[in-house]
């Protein structure tokens, strides 16, 4: 600061320029009086005074010295909000006594400065800055008001929504998928679920009721059984969302997923398309399960899953099935989690053996048979409410045994399989 | 929870786009990779005071063909099976086999398959060489077709077409799905659930049909018969002693009425027409 004031003294002051006397100051506005004007001597030069405003931030009382030490002019206060006070100076160094500090201050012949509180700098440079300051301000001022008025005109996003909806809307949608929708004015929706659900369905029986009596081509055979698992699994899919996302509407919720859940249970069906010893007829297998899986760290899961039962029927085994896997939680962003998973299915298969022609003789003994089908699997979860979600998840699996599906449907050990399931889930 | 999360970086952005692509592309090729093994069979049974054969299969295409006065059962197939390699896979189909047992007068050809080939081992066909006076009983899956058998025959299937060329006595045929084809003199009883019913009867006997779909008759004797037709789309009849045109149902005694002609076919069309015999 120091250095500045006497860069401008430097500058503005002429090469024969004196120091200051312990002279005469005067006060521009309002204008010294004759008896002043009288009691203030002459300067030792004839170099015209300068100017110097005092604009500083800090109000108060102000007195000026000059380098010996001697005040120069009676103590100045200077008010805030008031216009700041001119003196009329001889050329040179002074200094001012503030409330906070004392400054060194120029005052260059023939020029109009302005002391801020920190620096002495050309009138027009203060009032420019001034100037910007001041439109900055108005700026701001308008942006907050803008703010506010947009923040009443936006209605506060928890508003209540009527409480009919809440169960009104899902349970419409149980009965008819999308109506609950449309209760929640979102009538694009819900027509788009209704048909969607209504869609796969009819296509999913159509499909099973064409059956295959070994004459249409593998190729079809193939399409018409992809298809089957497709839409039989979209169909429920679309049918769970329309109910979960009618309550989440209605009660106008964000979903924010359990992620520090204790258990997850998943009703899951997996499923694929493959061969059969019948070479006209490939095979649709599908498996239903359930998965209880327990939360051991805040991604890690551990659990007993694919348990199901597959009664055979008159002919097949019957067979019980376990499993354990182990899951790991690699991305959970917004609605969207990412698992990786590996474990094991275990069956158990009993059958009674054929029956003897002669109705006398002993039937044979029930034979067990014990399995594994070691696999990995990947899990895409999407949250429709905090707590539940829908899972698609492909998986690769390779039977140590025979591996039993339902319908008395099997597949060879070591073929490898490559599955999709969908489930759904709930955490707890 | 409802903190505020930080924007997905491009790189865990890529990672994630790049485990939905193959998600995806997993999920669209959901399928199997293993082989199939291919084992054939041949064997025979002697039929030396038996009076009915009975063969009780797995799915199969079966052919049944009789020969007045043999002794012995011969028959010749094959078994398939599925490996996760091709060795695996015919030994699986090894490890199946088709027992013959007899009790009384009765003998069984039925199949044995272990628990663990059960489900993924099929008869993929079976030839059978019978004696044609022994009356046959059939249950299965699968299309059956039967020549050369006067005795009785019987047709169970949980699906598949029946076709039966000969026959005195009676043929009586149950299939869950499937057509009908019969060319005998016998009596017939046929239900099908679903499928065309087509008999040509070369002697007066009773014809008891009942299907979902067509069913086209033709008679070589038309003098002593009672029509009962209910449930029918279009009905023509073209016999030498009727004719009709109708939907619905018909009801006609010709003659003594001894013969009984009973048709339901489910809303199928029927028709009764004259079989024209050969010259002898």
């Amino acid at each position: 600061m120091l250095a500045s004031a006497i860069a401008w003294t430097l500058l503005f002051a002429p090469p024969d320029a004196v120091p200051p006397a312990s002279g005469p100051v005067s006060a521009a506005e309002p204008p010294a009086s004759a008896d002043d004007s009288a009691a203030v001597s002459e300067p030792p030069t004839l170099l015209p005074p300068g100017t110097l405003v005092l604009a500083p931030a800090l109000a108060g009382p102000y007195q000026l010295f000059d380098t010996e030490g001697l005040p120069v002019g009676a103590p100045i206060t200077v008010g805030e909000g008031a216009k700041p006070p001119e003196l009329q100076l001889p050329p040179g160094v002074y200094y001012l006594h503030g409330p906070a500090a004392v400054d060194p201050v120029v005052v260059a012949s023939g020029l109009r400065l302005v002391w801020d509180g920190e620096r002495v700098l050309p009138v027009e440079v203060w009032a420019a800055a001034q100037e910007a300051r001041a439109q900055e301000a108005r700026a701001q001022e308008a942006r907050v008001a803008a703010e506010l008025e947009r923040a009443q005109q936006v209605p506060p996003p928890s508003a209540p929504a009527p409480t009919w909806r809440a169960w009104a809307s899902p349970l419409a949608s149980t009965l008819v998928p999308g109506v609950g929708q449309v209760l929640n004015g979102q009538g694009y929706k819900g027509t788009g679920l209704l048909f969607g659900t209504v869609g796969t369905t009819i296509a999913a029986a159509a499909l099973f009721r064409l059956g295959n009596d070994g004459t249409r081509p593998l190729p079809a055979e193939y399409a018409r059984l992809i298809g089957y698992g497709v839409f039989s699994s979209a169909a429920p899919l679309l049918w769970i969302y329309a109910i979960t996302d009618a309550y989440r509407v209605a009660t106008n919720k964000e979903v924010e997923p359990k992620l520090d859940h204790q258990l997850r249970l998943s009703v899951t069906r997996m499923m694929t398309v493959g061969f059969r010893a019948d070479t006209r007829r490939p095979g649709f297998y599908d498996d239903w399960s359930v998965s209880l899986m327990g939360q051991a760290t805040r991604r890690l899961s551990v659990g007993v899953s694919d348990l199901s039962v597959k009664p055979g029927g008159s002919t097949g085994p019957q067979v019980w099935q376990l499993g354990a896997r182990l899951d790991y939680r690699v991305f959970d962003r917004k609605r969207l989690w990412i698992d990786l998973a590996a474990g094991s299915i275990l069956q158990v298969a009993a059958n009674g053996g054929r029956a003897p022609l002669d109705p006398d003789a002993a039937r044979p003994r029930r034979t067990t048979k014990f399995g594994a089908v070691p696999y990995a699997q990947l899990d895409l979860r999407y949250f429709v409410l905090d707590r539940v979600s829908l899972d698609l998840t492909p998986r690769v699996a390779i039977p140590l045994t025979t591996r039993y599906y339902s319908a008395n449907r099997a597949l060879p050990r070591y073929a490898a399989e490559l599955e999709l399931g969908v489930s759904l889930s709930t955490y707890f | 929870m409802s903190a505020v999360q930080p924007p997905i970086r491009p790189r865990t952005r890529s990672l994630i786009s790049l485990v939905v692509v193959a998600g995806a592309v997993a999920a669209m090729s959901a399928c199997v990779f293993g082989f199939r093994g291919e084992v054939e069979f041949a064997d025979e049974a002697n039929l030396v005071g038996l009076d009915t054969v009975q063969l009780q299969l797995p799915a199969t295409e079966l052919v049944v063909t009789g020969e007045g006065a043999r002794t012995f059962l011969d028959w010749q197939g094959s078994w398939v099976s599925l490996g996760g390699t091709g060795n695996d896979a015919v030994t699986s189909a090894r490890k199946a086999s088709l027992i013959w047992e007899t009790w009384g007068a009765v003998g069984r050809l039925s199949a044995e398959l272990p628990v663990e080939i059960r489900d993924i081992t099929s008869l993929d066909h079976l030839d059978v060489q019978t004696a044609g006076y022994m009356a046959h009983e059939i249950i299965g899956t699968g299309d059956v077709f039967v020549s050369g058998i006067d005795a009785y025959v019987s047709v169970d299937l949980d699906g598949g077409s029946v076709e039966i060329l000969g026959g005195t006595e009676q043929l009586r045929i149950s299939t869950a799905r499937g057509d009908v084809q019969l060319s005998t003199s016998a009596a017939v009883n046929v239900y099908s659930g679903i499928g065309t019913v087509t008999v040509n009867a070369e002697a007066g006997r009773d014809l008891i049909i009942d299907t979902v779909g067509t069913v086209t008759v033709n008679l070589a004797d038309v003098d002593d018969l009672d029509l009962d037709i209910e449930g029918a789309g279009e009905i023509v009849v073209q016999l030498d002693t009727a004719k009709h045109v109708g939907a619905g149902s018909y009801r006609r005694a010709i003659g003594a009425a001894t013969h009984t002609v009973q048709i339901r076919s489910g809303g199928g069309g029927v028709e009764l027409g004259m079989l024209v015999l050969p010259e002898p």
